[in-house]
């Protein structure tokens, strides 16, 4: 047996999605269709969502159209590993002993990981880069949009 | 006239030199960003948005509105010069538009999109002036039913006029509809679908939900493709150019895009799409004169009708959004979501609850396409270079504003890690080709529509039919379904793939 194509199986998660919303919505509490309750609507719409996701799902299916393209596996890991960073380097995590770092040093950090994500560039490049970008978002966020934030670790 | 003293009002208020600041900061920033390659118009709005949340509400709307045609003219300016097209409106203009760049034209598409445009613009806004009040009037008559069947047939607008696969839009749709639905219900206090975080209470963020799929998904998507994306070229244009005949060939088909986008534009659902096009077959139709280049080849009138339809559709969108709270597109959704930001509910109250900002907005309008008219022709040389900017390093940048603008709006690092979970599902959503429109609109319409539901079946003891027994809620929904139909009889389809195929080869 052939593999499923991958926008088969992407079509039945969003089935998934909707079978599990039907089953939440049910807890809200219906109501009646005159007082409908917490969950009327939302049972409504993952209804419709699932059955949606089956159509979809088979229109798919029938297709029979593979995405040839690989997972872009790096760029995405770097992009994601990116935003993890930034979110431990800015607010710091107590339980883990890490302490806040201020946001030019969070983005900083954000620009230098991201940028790995793209076609290869040497050290040099990629420094003056993550320096000028985040002098650029000190200069935005700070400066113009007064965001209140300790910009240092020893202003953390 | 009351109107005309309303207009004089709003511009003295627009014209206050505060407010003319940031209608400027904003058309430059907005035309800055939209002109890099990489980003639509609903990326670089859903980006900037976020600076607009430190003003008050009429400079920040405003700045908003510059922002947005900014964004739009950005984006026409890398149509024309590069062949990408940053939304399905301007996929159009890249055809003749391209083909004239390529003649060495570059300098005369761009006056001419911009003369288009200014022109559009200001028709534009005389018609809001003129209707927005009227349709606000006829809107007191709309009780729940009526809303509610109108946002049926705003969302069915919105996927009968995205370019993919039907049920994959409508799949969208609701699963927008869904994400809506998470945090407090506003009725009953319960909170729904937030799997136990204390941070999802008040909902999911939209410009958590814009970004993820606009950029990010959108920048991966990219870095893929990214051979072909580096070898683009941009020609030199140091200046914009229009001759007199140029002029007199494209002005008939200005008029008609005109008319034509200022029509298509005040349907709920979103007509600029339906515009553009609609201007470009009937250029085509009233034929090929003598001396004139072939379409697609470069034809004056085959730039300047769509991409004056679309920039006049872009003008009247604000008419169903602002005096029904219905967004035609994806940018005007993250315009509502964004007023609501600043306390503003859209609907026919706010000509009464807000008429100052309504004026405001109206008069800046005008100012912010005439502000961008000026600029736009000594200034095109820099937007030129900023097109050679290497990819490689505009996407950190974009990663950058994204990532600092969604820790900014909610100074809460979980919203960044929310971000990092859905840029996913936009990545694997453009993949797939499962669009990002009409999940905006649904989750921009979900909380009311199920609002408006329920007060509808409230009020007649949960009887259905009320939806179909009012004439006017009922002729709404047999629209939407008529227009459900239209798009799944086959010969329409074909058609309809036909058209979006033509346009995008």
């Amino acid at each position: 047996m052939k593999r499923l194509p991958e926008q088969v199986l992407a079509a039945l998660f969003l089935t998934a999605v909707g079978v599990v919303a039907m089953l939440r919505s049910w807890s809200y509490g219906l109501g009646s269709s005159s007082t409908p309750g917490s969950g009327y609507f939302p049972l409504l719409v993952s209804a419709v969502l699932t059955l949606l996701g089956l159509i979809v799902a088979w229109r798919e299916w029938r297709a029979r159209e593979v995405v040839q393209s690989p997972w872009p596996w790096r760029s995405l890991g770097f992009i994601s590993a990116a935003l993890l960073a930034f979110v431990l380097l800015i607010g710091g995590v107590r339980a883990w002993g890490v302490p806040a770092f201020g946001l030019l040093p969070a983005t900083f950090v954000l620009v230098t990981l991201s940028s790995r994500a793209g076609p290869a560039m040497g050290w040099r490049e990629t420094l003056v880069l993550s320096t000028i970008l985040t002098a650029l978002a000190w200069l935005v966020f700070v400066q113009l949009l007064s965001l209140s934030v300790p910009l240092w670790p020893w202003t953390a | 006239m009351e109107v005309f003293d309303n207009l004089i009002h709003g511009f003295s208020l627009a014209l206050s030199s505060s407010n003319l600041l940031y209608a400027l900061i904003g058309c430059l920033v907005g035309t800055l960003v939209g002109v890099l390659p990489g980003l639509g118009p609903v990326a670089t709005v859903a980006m900037l948005l976020p600076a607009t949340y430190v003003l008050d509400p009429i400079p920040g709307i405003i700045m908003m509105a510059s922002i947005y045609y900014g964004a739009q003219y950005g984006g026409s300016t890398t149509a024309i010069l590069m062949k990408l097209p940053g939304e399905s409106a301007s996929l159009v203009t890249t055809l003749d538009g391209y083909a004239m760049t390529q003649k060495g034209r570059a300098g005369t598409a761009l006056g001419l999109a911009a003369i288009g445009s200014f022109f559009a613009g200001c028709v534009g806004t005389l018609v809001l002036a003129l209707f927005a009040p009227q349709l606000a009037q006829m809107a007191f008559y709309f009780e729940a039913p009526e809303y509610f069947a109108l946002m049926c047939l705003g969302l069915m607008g919105a996927v009968a006029l995205s370019s993919g696969d039907v049920p994959k839009a409508l799949l969208m749709t609701v699963l927008g509809l869904l994400l809506s639905l998470v945090g407090t219900d506003i009725t009953s206090g319960e909170t729904r679908f937030t799997l136990g975080q204390l941070e999802l209470e008040d909902g999911l963020d939209f410009a958590i939900v814009a970004m993820a799929w606009f950029g990010f998904g959108e920048i991966i998507w990219n870095l893929q493709h990214t051979e072909s994306a580096e070898e683009l070229s941009v020609q030199k244009v140091s200046q914009l150019r229009v001759s007199r005949a140029d002029m007199r060939a494209a002005m008939p088909a200005i008029l008609r895009g005109t008319l034509i986008g200022t029509a298509f534009g005040v349907l709920p659902g979103g007509g600029a799409v339906l515009a553009s096009f609609a201007s470009y077959s009937v250029e085509k139709k009233i034929g090929q004169r003598n001396g004139e280049e072939a379409f697609g080849q470069g034809n004056v009138r085959g730039l300047a009708g769509p991409e004056t339809a679309n920039n006049a559709g872009a003008q009247t969108n604000f008419i169903p959004m602002l005096t029904l709270g219905i967004p035609s597109g994806p940018t005007m959704a993250l315009m509502i979501a964004a007023l609501s930001v600043h306390d503003i509910q859209v609907g026919p109250q706010i000509l009464t609850r807000n008429p100052d900002l309504f004026w405001a907005l109206v008069a800046s309008m005008w100012i912010g396409n005439l502000l961008l008219l000026i600029l736009n022709f000594p200034l095109i040389g820099i937007w030129v270079r900023l097109l050679r900017i290497p990819y490689r390093w505009l996407f950190p940048g974009i990663v950058l504003f994204c990532t600092v603008g969604v820790y900014c709006i909610a100074s809460n690092p979980f919203s960044v890690l929310m971000l990092a979970f859905f840029i996913f599902f936009g990545y694997a959503a453009r993949r797939y080709a499962f669009e990002g429109a009409p999940l905006m609109l649904g989750f921009v319409l979900g909380s009311e529509m199920e609002e408006f539901l329920r007060r509808a079946l409230t009020v007649s003891g949960g009887d259905w039919s009320v939806f179909v027994q009012r004439p006017i809620s009922g002729s709404f929904l047999a629209l939407a379904v008529g227009l459900l139909v239209m798009m799944s009889s086959s010969a329409v389809r074909r058609k309809r793939e036909q058209v979006f195929i033509e346009a995008s080869a």
